[in-house]
């Protein structure tokens, strides 16, 4: 039996082919996509030797493998490239956009986690009651419905209609910062992602939940005398959780990597607003770094997820 | 004479499906005194399982007990029944693992595998006494050492995994035992153990039975288990009692063809070999089927047309307290027997 730090250590060796894959396949995908980068700089009084002079200075014109190798090379050092059109080392662009996205997505993934599981364990005392199939029919609607499409809705409603809410951004324009006035502008971008987030939450414990509370050892746990609150809570939930953790671990590279559609909804000033706008700009470097950011959480959130799911069942031994 | 600690009177438990009501237990009585045994023998799903289950209302839905009585006497002798508590209140949890205790056929899925063992039988231990971690965790031990494990001090804190069969059937029995039950229900307690440990923990279950003056329920589908470990024997069929009585009488003078039946089809030590071992003809009928008479005539010799296929027999006492629910033996009513 193999130690937790050695188990960690050889995941983290696991990932380094898995980030190298993805990072050649996106590179090339990034490469052989329409428009070029300095197609944004495109200025009608540019000659073409002066644009060739300035793709040479970038290093466009190198083949496509000296680029990458040149752009991991930067990696080891320490530096994500250099954002072409922000002529900005890239880590230093996406470093000042974290903290928006963590506040953002943190808010939402602790909400959605909570009430998430909450209403499942609301739901799983009693199954197919009336809240039951009330929260079921909720929560998949709330899963159908696309989020950009609730995000336009909750500013039409409450920004446009009410005016309870600021439309967008971070803060108001031309005013200092105040704690509250950041509140206001968090509350409906992070209640629309709560409620996407609680309704995918709320259904996975929910089914893990009763497919649980149909065991034997629920049997046993009633027959001890246990209220059916203590029954679900003690003995159901943590044998449910499985799924819910997957979902958590799935859910980690969001806390740093954005949701893009419900930011640019909202203008909301983080990482994901930033990867699309890099987008438009053809600004590779810049996208290229929020990828290997992302894909790198994402193994994170993998690798989390299995030491959770030990914590969670001693039958899971992931020494072995 | 000692005294009846559990009256159960024309148990009715049906489960309420969308499209039909299948009737489980449909007026099972029976009458268990302090420190008797009694043995529910049947089929598989003859409702035997679900009549000790409706002792502690724990029914599954969507089943629900809807009928009957199920009289208990309390230590204060007070009478109460069970039948009308609420399946989730506060009045019969405070029976169950109490009062009653019940232990099922899976130990392995019976103990909850993120639980030590230890920690699963504290907690019902502190349900139901107020007392500190360290009191029920030695409270706890010397339960295991009762019930026969060995270094308890150690299997105490392990997972249900990493034990054996018999060793996770004994400390389901302890944790059955932990509040001092006066009843302990046993469904199938040996079923899915290895034949060599059966006998023990039997003979586990009959030491304890005796050194505690409990009362005990034993499922069962194995008659040679019954004969030696209960007083009073009922057999079930579809969710009715069709022969009920003393073990002695319904082993030395079976009535209802159906016990004949299941008699004959025991095979036993010394019969000639390369016998064919007598079976019952057909199955169990289909829930949904529309059943009308005996339930068991269908696959009755002795069937009586025109009587067993249109009347439903009611039980009736042939013998001194030796029921059977068969026409062969005339039609009487009888009153059953009260608490």
């Amino acid at each position: 039996m193999k130690s937790l730090g050695r188990y960690i250590l050889d995941r983290v060796f696991q990932m380094l082919p898995i980030l190298f894959f993805i990072s050649v396949v996106t590179f090339v995908l990034l490469y052989i996509a329409p428009g070029h980068p300095l197609a944004y700089y495109l200025d009608p009084s540019l000659s073409p030797e002066e644009l060739s002079a300035r793709s040479e200075a970038l290093g466009l014109n190198q083949p496509l493998y000296i680029q990458y190798f040149k752009w991991v090379g930067g990696l080891f050092r320490g530096n994500l490239g250099w954002s072409i059109l922000r002529g900005r080392p890239v880590e230093e662009v996406i470093m000042e956009r974290i903290p928006a996205t963590l506040l953002l997505m943190g808010t939402s993934l602790i909400i959605s986690v909570s009430v998430g599981v909450l209403l499942a364990v609301i739901s799983a005392i009693r199954p197919y009651s009336l809240l039951d199939s009330f929260l079921t029919f909720l929560t998949f609607a709330g899963l159908s419905v696309p989020g950009f499409f609730l995000g336009i809705l909750a500013i039409y409603i409450f920004s446009g209609r009410l005016e309870w809410f600021p439309v967008g951004g971070m803060s108001t324009a031309g005013q200092d910062f105040s704690f509250f006035d950041l509140l206001r502008h968090l509350f409906l971008p992070s209640s629309v992602l709560s409620f996407i987030n609680i309704c995918g939450f709320f259904r996975y414990t929910r089914s893990g939940l009763l497919e649980v509370m149909d065991e034997d050892f629920i049997t046993t746990a009633r027959a001890k005398g246990l209220s059916e609150t203590a029954v679900v809570v003690r003995h159901g939930l943590r044998n449910a959780l499985a799924p819910t953790v997957t979902l958590l671990g799935i859910a980690l590279p969001s806390l740093i990597g954005g949701a893009s559609v419900i930011e640019v909804v909202f203008s909301w000033p983080g990482v994901g607003t930033l990867m699309v706008t890099a987008l438009y700009q053809r600004d590779f470097p810049v996208l290229m770094g929020c990828m290997l950011i992302t894909t790198f959480f994402t193994l994170v959130g993998g690798l989390l997820a299995d030491i959770v799911y030990a914590l969670l069942d001693p039958r899971v031994n992931i020494g072995g | 004479m000692d005294r009846v600690l559990l009256a159960v009177e024309d148990l009715k438990t049906h489960f309420f499906y969308d499209d039909v009501t299948i009737r489980a237990v449909d007026g099972v009585s029976f009458n268990l005194r302090e420190g008797e045994t009694i043995g529910i023998v049947g089929e598989s799903g003859c409702g035997k399982t679900i009549t000790g289950m409706s002792i502690l209302q724990l029914v599954p839905m969507p089943g629900k007990v809807i009928g009957g009585k199920i009289l208990l006497r309390l230590v204060d002798e007070r009478v109460i029944d069970i039948a009308e508590l609420e399946p989730r209140g506060r009045e019969v949890r405070k029976i169950r693992g109490k009062e009653i205790s019940m232990i099922f056929q899976e130990p392995m899925t019976s103990l909850n595998p993120v639980y030590t063992i230890g920690n699963q039988i504290i907690e019902g231990i502190r349900l139901h006494n107020k007392i500190s971690k360290v009191h029920a965790r030695e409270m706890a031990i010397s339960l295991l050492s009762e019930v026969g494990i060995p270094k308890a001090e150690e299997i105490i804190d392990m997972y249900s995994f990493q034990l054996s069969g018999g060793m996770r059937q004994r400390a389901m029995i302890a944790m059955a035992l932990s509040c001092n039950p006066r009843l302990l229900i046993a469904d199938e307690p040996t079923t899915a153990i290895d034949v060599t440990i059966q006998a023990q923990i039997l003979e586990l279950l009959k030491e304890i039975q005796e050194k505690r003056k409990m009362s005990m329920i034993l499922i069962t589908h194995n008659l040679g288990i019954v004969a030696e470990m209960v007083d009073d024997i009922i057999v079930m069929y579809l969710g009715r009692a069709v022969e009920q009585g003393n073990v002695i009488d319904v082993y030395d003078n079976p009535l209802h063809p159906y016990t004949k039946a299941l008699m004959r089809s025991i095979p036993r030590l010394g019969d000639r070999q390369r016998r064919r071992l007598p079976v019952i003809k057909g199955s169990i009928p289909d829930p949904h089927s529309n059943l009308k008479g005996c339930m068991f005539q269908p696959r009755c010799d002795k069937a009586i047309k025109s009587l067993c296929d249109t009347e439903e027999p009611s039980l009736i006492e042939a013998e001194e307290g030796h029921y059977v629910r068969c026409f062969l033996y005339g039609k009487k009513e009888v009153d059953f027997y009260g608490p």
